[in-house]
């Protein structure tokens, strides 16, 4: 039963992990993303549309990062719009979650079916995911080392570099970061360009383990702006949030395979949907007993004035 | 035509312009008639840009529009119904916003109500007009506790709202999917959806009869009682003050939970009007768990309560261009062949537009048709501003050489300019690094002190001897200049469209008198 655990865990860490690291990095600079769900899903197509040309497994890092700066360069929209135009940050991502589907729908059709797109180019790992069940040698895969790596770079990259004291004081009291001579748009767009870059990773990470892309990713892009919520935007509890997250999300799955005995998990088993919500229900049981002050950045969501100093 | 009074500016146009602005927008800033022209040029622009795109593919975009309004108008019926679920989603948002509240659970209130009024229609009722008021009020019902609860998290234990409606969008979407299963009371076909009403008796919630004039005339009723209640009345005044203000609650004393909880249930009781609206009587009692995730069309809710800058009036108009959209685009695919990527496509520039509506605000096609009107009415107008360009001319083209010169000069040293800066860089550095080694010497670091400065006047005079300052002051006189001359043409400008008013005024009143 563990290793049915310990191997959808692992495939679904690269997602909401790298989606709530994406948020975190944009809210930090103080520009709301709730546009997560969009980048993701133009990671996703751009992945999934290029894996029809490449056979080799060892390309698919090519391919990670070409999702990446897709990611990134779409999130620039975003950024030139609240940081540029001094747009609403909700409105404008909301439009990037419009935007997102509508480029994903028009690159299926290019390629001929318009509602799927299969993908062969399945994670690097020592475990085939096509021999089916669970294995601990899942552990030793791609995508949860770059997770795993991409985590510990932000975290030493925002709290022990200078560069991350700028980044963090942008979003905290830019006029303050302004009067000491920081470039607030710079580092803003810097922000929001890496949280797109994450974001496109986490979409290209769902279609390795779904393995065919329909267009969207589930609403996985909202789970991990919830998740970054839970994670108080700091990336230490973060990681705590989506690792326990999907502890408890890949425990219903393996409940749906046939994993552990007794009555519970028997009726549990006949009625997937009830044990489906269990990873929401306890979130929010979690969230409600740990209740405190919010940890959020001073100046997330507003506009940068100059003149205000 | 030199000589004239000052007129003071008409009151009764003045009242009705205002009463406009209320009416398009319930942001009581002074820029709300412009935010709603800005929406509009954004929904243009939208289509525009959309059309420019079909083109591209090859389709005749004029052909495809009128094809998504012919669909949209094939089906008015569906269309209307489609209508009030898209206006209340947008309404439940909007009220959110209003409180600086986000609520993305519209879809998910939206399930729970209606399956909240399958339940009762089923158990208890028939489909005849009262059991379906009754199945109504459940539904709103529904949506209001599951809408308080999330206020309630948030206003006692601090719980983002965002999180929590997030999960309680799958929370719903799941057991619902349970309480759907196959194989039960409720479902007894394989797929994954509810079984649906055979028909529903009661013509105002049936579909094919008259669902859509109740529809119409429900948002109508409701979006205008909203509208007075947020900017006419104390509790409306509350709320919006909790939205601009997050401590206002607390500095003027009224209870900031009630407030929060309240809003938030009003919200979720709306969305609950939204999910009856579409899965009983739009999809007549048909709930589809297909998609495998949380309804879209609740997410589309917040596009539309964005596009209408959370307006309650202009909520119904945004979501009259939602529900063509949607409603057209099976005509569309079949006519045209334009599948539903386009239609993705064009709600994400419009929304997109919307946003950045700030690009449009100085996009002002009547002040330019005013100007042209001016021209060719008033000749000393045209004069007068012929007059004001040529001293621009002339004054501009006076230090234009100046400019030039002083640029090739500029550019010519750049190259010198950056190696000598960064020469006195190094060296004020390697002064600097001095001063440190020799810490606690304050007699020696003193002299160094004196170097330092020294280098760095020098750093700035090498502006002066290269020709940057030069350069630049040159600049700025040249748009201190334009924006003087530019000033001078609006007033100009002012006056002259003032007299106009003036005579048209006189006009209809000399005519009215006799």
């Amino acid at each position: 039963m563990f290793e049915i655990i310990i191997t959808f865990s692992v495939l679904i860490l690269g997602t909401l992990g790298l989606g709530a690291l994406s948020g975190i990095f944009s809210e930090r600079v103080g520009v709301v993303n709730i546009a997560i769900n969009g980048m993701m899903i133009i990671g996703g197509v751009i992945y999934s549309y290029f894996s029809k040309y490449l056979h080799d497994q060892y390309d698919q890092i090519a391919l990670l990062l070409l999702a990446g700066v897709a990611g990134g360069a779409f999130a620039l929209l975003h950024g030139f719009a609240t940081i540029k135009l001094k747009a609403d940050h909700v409105i404008s991502g909301v439009a990037i979650n419009l935007l997102a589907p509508a480029i994903a729908l028009f690159l299926m059709k290019l390629q001929g079916d318009s509602n799927k797109i299969q993908v062969m180019l399945r994670d690097l790992s020592l475990f085939d995911l096509k021999e089916g069940g669970g294995s601990y040698k899942s552990l030793v895969s791609l995508s949860l080392f770059i997770t795993v790596a991409l985590f510990i770079v932000a975290w030493f990259a925002l709290n022990r570099t200078k560069w991350g004291l700028r980044l963090r004081s942008v979003g905290e009291n830019p006029n303050a970061a302004d009067a000491v001579g920081i470039n607030v748009n710079g580092y803003k767009f810097q922000g929001v360009f890496i949280s797109g870059t994450l974001a496109g990773l986490a979409g290209a990470m769902y279609v390795q383990y779904s393995g065919y892309f329909l267009g969207n990713v589930q609403g996985l892009g909202f789970l991990a702006l919830a998740i970054m919520i839970m994670g108080q935007w700091r990336v230490s509890f973060a990681a705590i949030a989506a690792i326990v997250f999907t502890l408890i999300y890949s425990t219903t799955y393996a409940i749906d395979t046939g994993a552990g005995t007794g009555s519970i998990f028997k009726w549990l088993k006949e009625n997937t949907d009830v044990s489906h919500t269990i990873p929401y229900v306890l979130t929010i049981i979690t969230l409600a007993l740990s209740s405190r002050g919010t940890l959020a950045p001073k100046s997330v969501g507003l506009h940068f004035d100059k003149s205000k100093r | 035509m030199t000589k004239r009074k000052p007129i003071t500016k008409t009151k009764p146009l003045e009242k009705t312009k205002s009463l406009a602005q209320k009416l398009i927008s319930s942001d009581d800033t002074k820029r709300g008639g412009r935010k709603f022209l800005n929406a509009i040029w954004a929904i243009f622009f939208g289509i525009l840009i959309s059309m420019i795109f079909i083109s591209a593919i090859g389709k005749d975009p004029i052909n495809a529009f009128s094809q998504l309004i012919k669909g949209g108008n094939d089906l008015k019926k569906i269309t209307w119904t489609y209508f009030s679920m898209y206006a209340f989603g947008g309404l439940a948002v909007a009220i959110g916003f209003k409180a600086g509240l986000f609520n993305i659970g519209v879809p998910g209130q939206m399930m729970a109500s209606g399956t909240a009024a399958y339940f009762i229609i089923r158990q208890y009722g028939s489909t005849d007009t009262g059991s379906m008021i009754v199945a109504l009020l459940v539904a709103i019902a529904t949506g209001m506790i599951i809408a308080l609860l999330v206020g309630l998290l948030k206003s006692f234990l601090n719980i983002h709202e965002v999180v929590t409606t997030i999960m309680l969008n799958w929370i719903i979407f799941y057991l619902a999917k349970y309480i759907f299963r196959p194989g039960t009371k409720y479902n007894f076909q394989d797929y994954e959806q509810s079984t649906p009403f055979a028909g529903i008796k009661s013509s105002i919630f049936n579909v094919q009869d008259n669902a859509w004039i109740f529809s119409i005339l429900i948002v109508v009723v409701v979006s205008i009682t909203l509208w007075i209640i947020i900017s006419r009345t104390t509790i409306g005044y509350k709320i919006r003050g909790i939205g601009i203000n997050k401590d206002a609650a607390t500095y003027s004393g009224f209870s900031k939970r009630t407030l929060i909880s309240g809003t938030m249930a009003l919200s979720g009781a709306l969305a609950g009007v939204s999910g009856f609206m579409f899965y009983i009587v739009q999809r007549s009692g048909s709930i589809d768990f297909s998609s495998g995730q949380p309804l879209s069309y609740g997410f589309d809710a917040i596009a539309i309560a964005l596009l209408a800058y959370n307006s309650m009036l202009g909520v119904p108009l945004t979501a009259i261009l939602y529900s063509y959209l949607q409603a057209g685009q099976s005509r569309l695919e079949l006519e045209t062949g334009i599948g539903r990527e386009f239609y993705a496509i064009i709600v994400g520039i419009i929304v997109y537009l919307a946003a950045i509506a700030v690009i449009f605000e100085k996009f002002k096609p009547a002040e330019f048709s005013l100007r042209r009107l001016l021209y060719f009415i008033f000749p000393s107008y045209r004069q007068k501003s012929k007059k004001i360009y040529q001293k621009f001319k002339a004054e501009r083209n006076g230090i234009q050489s100046d400019i030039i010169s002083s640029k090739d000069f500029y550019k010519k040293n750049k190259s010198q300019l950056r190696k000598d800066r960064r020469r006195i860089k190094k060296e004020i550095r390697a002064v600097q690094s001095q001063v440190i080694s020799q810490n606690g010497d304050y007699t020696s670091s003193k002299k160094y002190y004196n170097q330092i400065s020294d280098l760095k006047i020098q750093l700035l005079g090498t502006e002066d001897t290269y020709g940057k300052s030069a350069f630049k002051t040159n600049k700025t006189h040249l748009s201190t200049i334009r924006k003087k001359y530019y000033k001078m043409f609006v007033s100009l400008t002012d006056d002259y469209s003032e007299i106009l008013k003036h005579r048209t005024k006189k006009l209809f009143t000399r005519k009215g008198g006799k």
